[in-house]
């Protein structure tokens, strides 16, 4: 398909005059990985060093939202030129300032490069990483300053609602919506129009939007980074879905994790409410709404709609037999419409530019049944083992093995891939046999994992998929809420025969109860967490049997990770004996001359990993 | 355990938090919130106060207070340390991380305090910064890329800091 000018990655200030009369735009990434990672001294130095040369006139420097290039941060995007530098420091800055801004070449040691070498600065559209995704959510990326509703506006913000409330009845909005094909970005994959149609037409005053901003999928960031860089394509969604249903109150439940994003969007809403786009007779057309934050308190079950309204009001997070639907009764048991955060961002361009524009990208046909295909994009989060961690977003209907591969960059260290994991705790892993599978909502339901939220771990060869199903059932463990037996006391029990199994303590009839259990667990939960919970257990059985197998058969992890099967070695060739394993162990377990081979004690060993982590050599190995 | 900090509680942080959610009781967990990030913990004090105040009872305030993550009947270090266990964090050894952190500081369970109570190790799940996996957090500042080795220089570090001031 080919990229229309709206979507393609970084069109935007390549040739157009850089706003404010400067001569160049340098644009910080302030999202929470590359501020980890000292962006904002990085600023603070440029600023110094700018100032220092008698530029500030020249020379405009400013923040944006996430780049989704996160492994490689901090970032910085130099116009005009598009050209991208990771890894800055502020000892960069002098060197940076005296060759890009004084002599008008880039500082080649901090240009993003092109494996293989080219030798030339590429354009972000030429970067792997950047050239096979395509921008609807994220079209603002980087491009905007997050805090500026102006910047918002400029790139066509806020006419989307115009247009709803100036040119469309609510029915015509949600019939929009349903040609569109879009279904729920939260992990449940509900047509969202059909969705907005039954709140609609449910009887019951006020009415309530939602927004379910609490994140907790483990491994995923694509809610954060959408609210940090473009916090107004949200709100302005939800006060379309507020015109379309007849609600006036949006609220937006957000992680207590993620200050950054509750502070970005504050002053969001604090911002559009000025410019009178929130709040009382909006674009003079008789239509109010007004946003509101909740934050969460920690709790992974607050995801499911009836704990999260639960939340809201002031109770324990416990979710309510799925009968009675939350669009009919749900905040006070008025209909509520929730949906998640990449879901409304996703609404403005729709209305703009049309079903029928948006059911071009992506897979299937929805003009019948909105169930029968994935159409538009999808963020996901791509971390793990792959060079290039990020947020990326891609059409649906792309190949896991281009994600990975492609824009991921492959995996680090010359590991061999084994798995990626999607849909967090509720997903599954999907091994290399299906790499060339397209991703959307019912391929990936299809082979055992699920979309959910757009997590997308990369395993090699050293993630043991047993552990991998241990650790999503612990942590399901502490986040079941406790009120049916089936969750709180079966997957405990599944706990218990995973554990034998990574202890070398199991026989093949544990694998049998396992799989006897996991199903009986995913059959007689109560809401979708206790439904779900099972899957990395099945997935993995389904496609890594055989590493079950050699746990509880020869007593052997064979990705080296399960404590009590393992034993730490050193290699002899390729010790030069540098103490430093020696100097950190906690054990004293380590001894050696002097600039000679060392060994472990393995009577000492408590097998903590920290020698494996300071070895300079890689000469610590596992059995 | 014994109740500290009993009368601090009875000061104005409480009024004030009260105050600022309009003494409303579906507000109870942003209120909850607010004494969490000023007392560190929730105090038996705090609890029973906005039970009487808020006319909700004590039962439900401690379900609340023991169901979220966010809260914690025992007072935290002064700097806490979270030990990211997402998903990315823990493929690249962050549960490692916490096992080895927590004995390092003789640390029994999550969520406990050193003995002088400077530190409080507890894992957290997923801070959305998979990028820099693995990840700590020690008195709210992130550390990406770290290791064991790191995390405890880090405190060494703290710890001296505290000694000399």
């Amino acid at each position: 398909m080919s990229a229309t000018p709206h979507d393609t990655v970084g069109r935007d200030t390549t040739g157009d005059a850089i706003p404010g009369g400067y001569r160049i735009h340098m644009m910080l990434c302030a999202g929470t990985d590359c501020a980890g990672r000292g962006s904002y001294r990085v600023k603070e130095a440029l600023e110094r060093e700018i100032t220092r040369h008698g530029l500030s006139h020249e020379v405009a420097i400013g923040m944006s939202g996430c780049r989704g290039h996160c492994g490689q941060g901090p970032v910085m995007v130099v116009n005009p030129g598009e050209i991208v530098y990771q890894g800055l420091s502020e000892h960069d800055v002098p060197r940076l300032v005296q060759e890009h801004v004084l002599q008008g070449r880039p500082l080649q040691e901090r240009v993003h490069t092109l494996p293989p070498q080219t030798g030339t600065v590429p354009l972000i559209s030429e970067i792997g990483f950047f050239g096979k995704q395509r921008l609807l959510v994220l079209r603002n990326r980087g491009i905007i300053d997050p805090e500026v509703i102006d910047d918002y506006i400029v790139r066509d913000g806020y006419r989307a609602l115009s247009t709803a409330l100036s040119t469309m009845t609510p029915e015509e909005v949600i019939q929009e919506l349903i040609a569109s094909g879009l279904r729920g970005r939260g992990g449940g994959g509900f047509p969202t129009g059909i969705k907005w149609k039954t709140c609609r037409e449910a009887p019951g005053h006020p009415k309530y939007i939602v927004c379910n901003a609490d994140e907790g999928d483990p491994g995923a960031y694509m809610d954060r980074t959408i609210i940090e860089c473009d916090p107004h394509a949200v709100l302005e969604g939800m006060a379309i879905a507020g015109y379309a249903i007849g609600a006036r109150k949006g609220y937006v439940y957000i992680r207590n994790e993620y200050p950054l994003a509750r502070e970005c969007l504050e002053k969001a809403i604090a911002d559009a409410r000025e410019y009178g786009l929130l709040g009382e007779n909006i674009f003079d057309r008789g239509f109010d709404f007004e946003v509101s934050i909740h934050r969460g308190a920690g709790a992974f079950v607050c995801g499911e709609s009836s704990a999260l309204m639960a939340s809201m009001e002031g109770r324990p997070g416990e979710p309510r037999a799925k009968y009675i639907h939350t669009v009919e009764h749900g905040l006070w048991d008025r209909p509520t419409n929730l949906n998640n955060v990449e879901t409304y961002a996703n609404v403005p361009p729709i209305i703009l530019r049309g079903a029928q524009w948006f059911t071009s990208i992506g897979t299937g046909d929805v003009s019948e049944n909105p169930w029968g295909g994935s159409k538009g994009t999808k963020v996901f989060s791509l971390v793990g083992k792959v060079h290039n961690t990020g947020l990326v977003e891609v059409p649906m209907g792309i190949t896991l093995r281009e994600i990975v591969f492609d824009i991921g960059g492959g995996i680090p260290k010359g590991k061999k891939f084994k798995a990626v994991q999607t849909g967090g705790p509720s997903g599954g892993v999907i091994p290399e046999e299906l790499l060339d599978l397209p991703v959307d909502f019912d391929q990936l339901t299809r082979v055992g994992s699920m979309m959910g939220s757009g997590g997308m771990i990369v395993m090699d060869e050293t993630d043991c998929m047993v552990d991998i199903a241990r650790y999503f059932i612990d942590f399901l463990i502490g986040e079941s809420c406790g009120k049916c037996l089936p969750c709180r006391e079966g997957l405990t029990q599944i706990s218990t025969l995973l554990n034998d199994i990574c202890n070398g303590e199991a026989d093949e009839h544990t694998i049998t109860l396992l799989e006897e259990l996991s199903n009986t667990v995913k059959e007689c939960s109560l809401c979708a967490l206790g439904g779900s919970a099972p899957n990395p257990v099945l997935s993995t059985l389904r496609y890594f049997r055989d590493e079950y197998e050699a746990h509880v058969r020869e007593k052997r992890c064979p990705a080296g990770v399960c404590k009590a099967l393992i034993t730490y070695s050193i290699d002899p060739a390729r010790c030069t004996g540098c103490t430093l394993c020696a100097r950190n162990c906690p054990q004293d377990a380590i001894s050696g001359e002097n600039k000679k081979p060392h060994s472990i004690a393995v009577d000492l060993c408590i097998k903590c990993g920290i020698c494996r982590d300071v070895c300079p050599h890689d000469a610590v190995i596992v059995h | 355990m014994k109740q500290p900090l009993a009368n601090q509680v009875y000061d104005t942080p409480l009024d004030e938090i009260m105050d600022r959610w309009k003494r409303d009781s579906s507000y109870l967990i942003e209120m909850l919130q607010d004494v969490q990030e000023h007392y560190r913990h929730i105090p038996e004090e705090a609890a029973r106060r906005l039970s009487e105040e808020l006319d909700v009872p004590l039962n439900r305030v401690f379900h609340i207070a023991t169901f979220y993550k966010g809260f914690t009947l025992e007072p935290r270090g002064k700097y806490p340390i979270a030990v990211c266990t997402g998903t990315a964090c823990h493929v690249k050894g962050g549960s490692r991380i916490l096992e080895n952190v927590m004995r390092e500081l003789g640390v029994e369970r999550e969520g406990q305090a050193t003995q002088d109570l400077l530190f409080s190790v507890e894992s957290v799940r997923c801070l959305g910064c998979c990028g820099l996996a693995p990840v700590v957090t020690v008195a709210g500042e992130v550390h990406g890329d770290t290791s064991t080795v790191k995390t405890l220089k880090i405190v060494e570090e703290l710890r001296k800091h505290a000694q000399s001031s």
